[in-house]
C-alpha cells in the first residue's frame, strides 16, 4: 500500500502524485479547477523555508501558499526531476 | 472603458457582431484584441493584467464587430471576483460568438473552461493563441474531439491567423457546440480526465521549453537569494530612474525654458498688464513647468516597470513576498502592491481580485504606503536640494521606508478569523523577453496620462493656487497676506513638531491632495523660484527654505510625511468605491494622516537629538 506524506514535506526535483486535498470545499474546488486532483502528478521546482512551493501542474507552473502545501496529501514518485 | 479607434466610427454600420473574449488569466485576450483593433489596451506577462471588462471595435467586411475583452478566468464558477464580472456577462448581455482564447503551451489546464464555456449555447470559436511556440499542434484532432468546434490558431503578438478569425466571425456561420458529452461528465475530475486524453492525442510528441525559465527561477526564487535580488532589482530600477533620468531632465531644460522665454517674450512685447504676466509666468508656466521638470525620470520609471511586467518577473515577486507581509496577507496581495508603484488607483482597484473583504480592506489600507510615480518629483527635488551626492540614496530610502511600514502594519493586523485568510494560489508564466511595443505602448499612456494630468488637473490647481496666494478680501495682496498664507499659518504650528512647520509647506501639503506632483508645483509657486527645471532655482529655493529653518532633518522628515500621508483625492475616491464605505476611507484617511505625523515627528526628534 503507498504511502502518502504531506506535500511540504516533499523535496525539490519530486514527482508526485496527489492523494488528497484537506482544504476548504471552496479552496479544494480551486485546485481542481485549476487541474489539481487527486491522481495528477505534480512536480516540485522551487521551495521557500516557510513550506510555499512553486509546482509543475499540466504544463503550467502554479506558485502554492504554505497553508495550501500543508493540506495536500501527495505519494512521492520519483526523486528525479523530468 | 471604451476604446473606438479612429477608423471605426466614421463607417454607417449595417451590423453590429458582439465578440466576447474569454480564457484563462495570461493566455493572450487583450494582446489579441489590441492586434486586431489596433487599441491600446494594457497588456502584462502576468495574470491579473485585466481587471474590468473592456471593449474594443473594428469594422471588418462592412460590419462593426465590438469585442468585450474579459477578465482572464479559470472557471464559471463565479466564486472569485473577476469570474463573476465574466459570468454575469454571459448571462445579462449574451454576446453573439465567445472567442475562447486557450495558450496552446497550456492546452491542459485551459479547456476545463472550454468544455464549460460550451455548455453556454452560444456559438464559440476556440482560439489556439501562440501556435508559434507550439507549430504542430492538432487542430484537427481538437476539433473532432471537442464534437466538431471550431478551432482556428492565431499568434497574437506575430499577427498571424487574424484574417481567418475576422472571416469567421463576419461570415456568422459558428455553430453552437455539441454538449451532451459533458453530460456524462458532472465532476471536474472526470472532465480534466477527459481532457487529458485529448490533448496527448493534439499535442503529440510536443514539449514546450522551459529551461529558461527554469534556469532564472533558479536565481529569482530562490529561497535565500529570492528577496535580495527583488530588493536589487528594485535598486537597479531606481538607479536608473534618478541617474539617467536627470540626464535627461537636463536636455528637457533647455527645452523647456526656450519655450518659457518665447512666450514671455512675446507677453511683454504685447504689452500685456502685469497681473496677467505674473498670472501665466507665475501660475501657469511655473506649476506646470515644475511638474514637467521631473517627465524624463518618470520615463525611465516606466520604462523599467513595464520590463519587469511584461518579461514575467512581476508574478514572482508575489511567491518571494509571501510570508513576509505576516500571517494575515498572502503573497497575492503584492500584486496590488506592486502596481501601487506605478499609481495607486489601478493597485487598489486590483485587490478586488483578492477573495476574502477582510483582506481587500486591509490591502488597501497598506497601498498608499507605497511609493507611487507621483511622489518621485517630489523625492527627486528634496534630495537634490539637500542631499548632494547622497541624494540617490536618499531618494531610494523612501520606497524601502514605505515597503518596510506596509509590512510592519501587515504584521500588526490582527487576523481576525482564519478563514478570512487568501492563501496563495497563482499559475506564473514562463518568461520571456520584453516585447518593445508592449513596453512603448506601456510608457507612451502613462507619460501621456502624466502630461495630461498636468495639462488639466495641475494647471487648473496651479491657478487656483496662483489666486489664493496672490488675493485676500481686499484684493491683489503679497503672498504672506494671502488667503493661502492665513490658512496655511493657522494650520503650520501642527507640524512644528516634525520640522516644518512653515505655512508654504503646509499649503503645498494641501494642494498635494489633489495630486501628489502639486506639492513641487506649489513650492515652486508659493516661493516664487519659477520652474524648478534649473539648478539655479532649485538653490533659490534651497535658500528660502534655509532661512526659515528647514535643513537636512526637516527635509527628510517632510518627505517622511509626503511617502505617508493621505493618498490623492482620486485614490481616496477610489478606496471608497472599491470598499463601498465612508467609515472605512474616512479611517484610512485618518489613520494615515495621523501614522504620517507621528512617523515625521519621531524621525525628527531623533533626527535633532529631542
Amino acid at each position: 500500500m503507498k504511502r502518502s506524506i504531506c506535500l511540504k514535506n516533499a523535496t525539490v526535483g519530486n514527482v508526485c502524485e496527489i492523494a488528497d486535498i484537506l482544504l476548504s470545499t471552496k479552496q479544494k474546488k480551486r485546485l481542481e479547477v485549476l487541474g489539481m486532483n487527486p491522481g495528477v502528478k505534480l512536480q516540485i521546482l522551487n521551495k521557500k523555508h516557510s513550506k510555499a512551493m512553486i509546482v509543475y501542474v499540466r504544463d503550467t507552473r502554479f506558485a502554492l501558499g504554505a497553508g495550501i502545501t500543508a493540506n495536500i496529501l501527495v505519494y512521492k514518485i520519483s526523486e528525479s526531476k523530468g | 472603458m471604451k476604446i473606438v479607434p479612429k477608423e471605426a466610427g466614421a463607417f454607417m454600420k449595417e451590423k453590429t457582431i458582439r465578440v466576447a473574449l474569454l480564457g484563462n488569466p495570461n493566455c493572450g485576450k487583450t494582446t489579441l484584441v489590441n492586434a486586431i483593433t489596433g487599441a491600446k489596451i494594457k497588456t502584462g506577462n502576468w495574470p491579473g493584467v485585466t481587471i474590468e471588462k473592456k471593449e474594443a471595435e473594428f469594422i471588418s467586411r462592412g460590419k462593426q464587430v465590438i469585442f468585450t475583452d474579459l477578465p482572464g478566468i479559470y472557471s464559471l464558477d463565479a466564486s472569485r471576483a473577476e469570474e463573476k464580472v465574466a459570468a454575469d456577462y454571459l448571462k445579462k448581455e449574451p454576446p453573439d460568438i465567445i472567442l475562447n482564447i486557450v495558450d496552446a503551451g497550456h492546452l491542459e489546464k485551459s479547456l476545463y473552461l472550454t468544455l464549460q464555456l460550451m455548455e453556454q449555447e452560444i456559438p464559440m470559436i476556440l482560439v489556439l493563441n501562440r501556435i508559434d511556440i507550439m507549430p504542430e499542434i492538432k487542430q484537427k484532432v481538437l476539433s473532432e474531439k471537442l464534437e466538431n468546434l471550431f478551432v482556428l490558431t492565431v499568434s497574437a503578438t506575430k499577427k498571424i491567423g487574424l484574417d481567418e478569425l475576422l472571416l469567421a466571425i463576419t461570415q456568422g456561420k459558428i455553430p453552437v457546440a455539441q454538449t451532451d458529452f459533458l453530460k456524462q461528465m458532472p465532476y471536474i475530475s472526470k472532465r480534466y480526465e477527459y481532457i487529458e486524453k485529448i490533448t496527448k492525442q493534439a499535442t503529440e510528441n510536443q514539449k514546450v521549453k522551459q529551461e529558461r525559465t527554469d534556469k532564472l527561477d533558479q536565481i529569482l526564487t530562490h529561497p535565500i537569494f529570492g528577496v535580495p535580488v527583488f530588493f536589487g532589482i528594485m535598486a537597479l530600477v531606481f538607479f536608473l530612474t534618478f541617474r539617467l533620468g536627470n540626464e535627461l531632465s537636463d536636455v528637457w531644460e533647455i527645452i523647456w525654458n526656450g519655450i518659457s522665454e518665447i512666450i514671455l517674450h512675446k507677453l511683454y512685447k504685447w504689452q500685456v498688464q502685469y497681473w496677467l504676466i505674473s498670472f501665466i509666468s507665475d501660475g501657469v508656466l511655473t506649476g506646470i513647468g515644475s511638474v514637467l521638470a521631473f517627465l524624463p525620470n518618470l520615463c525611465i520609471l516606466f520604462f523599467a516597470l513595464a520590463i519587469l511586467e511584461d518579461s514575467g518577473y512581476m508574478a514572482r515577486v508575489a511567491y518571494v513576498m509571501d510570508g513576509m507581509l505576516g500571517h494575515s496577507l498572502s503573497g497575492k496581495a503584492c500584486i496590488p502592491m506592486i502596481l501601487g508603484f506605478g499609481c495607486s488607483v489601478p493597485a487598489v482597484m486590483a485587490v478586488r481580485t483578492l477573495e476574502s473583504e477582510e483582506e481587500r480592506k486591509r490591502v488597501m489600507m497598506l497601498i498608499p504606503f507605497l511609493s507611487c510615480s507621483a511622489k518621485l518629483p517630489v523625492y527627486v527635488l528634496f534630495s537634490r536640494m539637500f542631499f548632494g551626492k547622497y541624494a540617490m540614496y536618499v531618494s531610494y530610502s523612501f520606497y524601502l521606508l514605505g515597503i518596510f511600514f506596509a509590512i510592519c502594519l501587515a504584521c500588526l493586523m490582527e487576523q481576525r478569523r482564519e478563514e478570512t485568510r487568501n492563501e496563495l494560489v497563482m499559475e506564473l508564466p514562463e518568461y520571456s523577453l520584453p516585447r518593445a511595443e508592449n513596453v512603448f505602448r506601456y510608457v507612451l499612456e502613462k507619460a501621456g496620462s502624466y502630461l495630461k494630468k498636468a495639462g488639466t488637473l495641475i494647471l487648473l490647481a496651479s491657478m487656483v493656487l496662483w489666486f489664493f496666494m496672490n488675493f485676500n478680501e481686499q484684493g491683489m495682496v503679497e503672498k504672506n497676506m494671502s488667503f493661502a498664507a492665513r490658512a496655511g499659518k493657522n494650520l503650520a504650528i501642527i507640524f512644528r513638531p516634525a520640522g516644518f512647520g512653515i505655512w508654504q509647506m503646509v499649503v503645498a501639503l494641501i494642494f498635494g491632495l489633489l495630486a501628489k506632483e502639486m506639492i513641487v508645483s506649489s513650492l515652486a509657486l508659493l516661493y516664487g523660484s519659477g520652474s524648478l527645471f534649473t539648478s539655479w532655482n532649485r538653490e533659490l529655493l534651497k535658500q528660502q527654505l534655509q532661512m526659515q529653518g528647514f535643513g537636512m532633518v526637516s527635509a527628510y522628515t517632510f518627505l517622511v510625511f509626503c511617502l505617508l500621508y493621505v493618498p490623492c483625492i482620486a485614490t481616496i475616491a477610489t478606496i471608497y468605491k472599491e470598499s463601498g464605505s465612508f467609515w472605512f476611507t474616512a479611517k484610512v484617511v485618518i489613520g494615515q494622516l495621523f501614522f504620517a505625523w507621528f512617523a515625521a515627528t519621531f524621525i525628527y526628534m531623533i533626527g535633532t537629538g529631542f
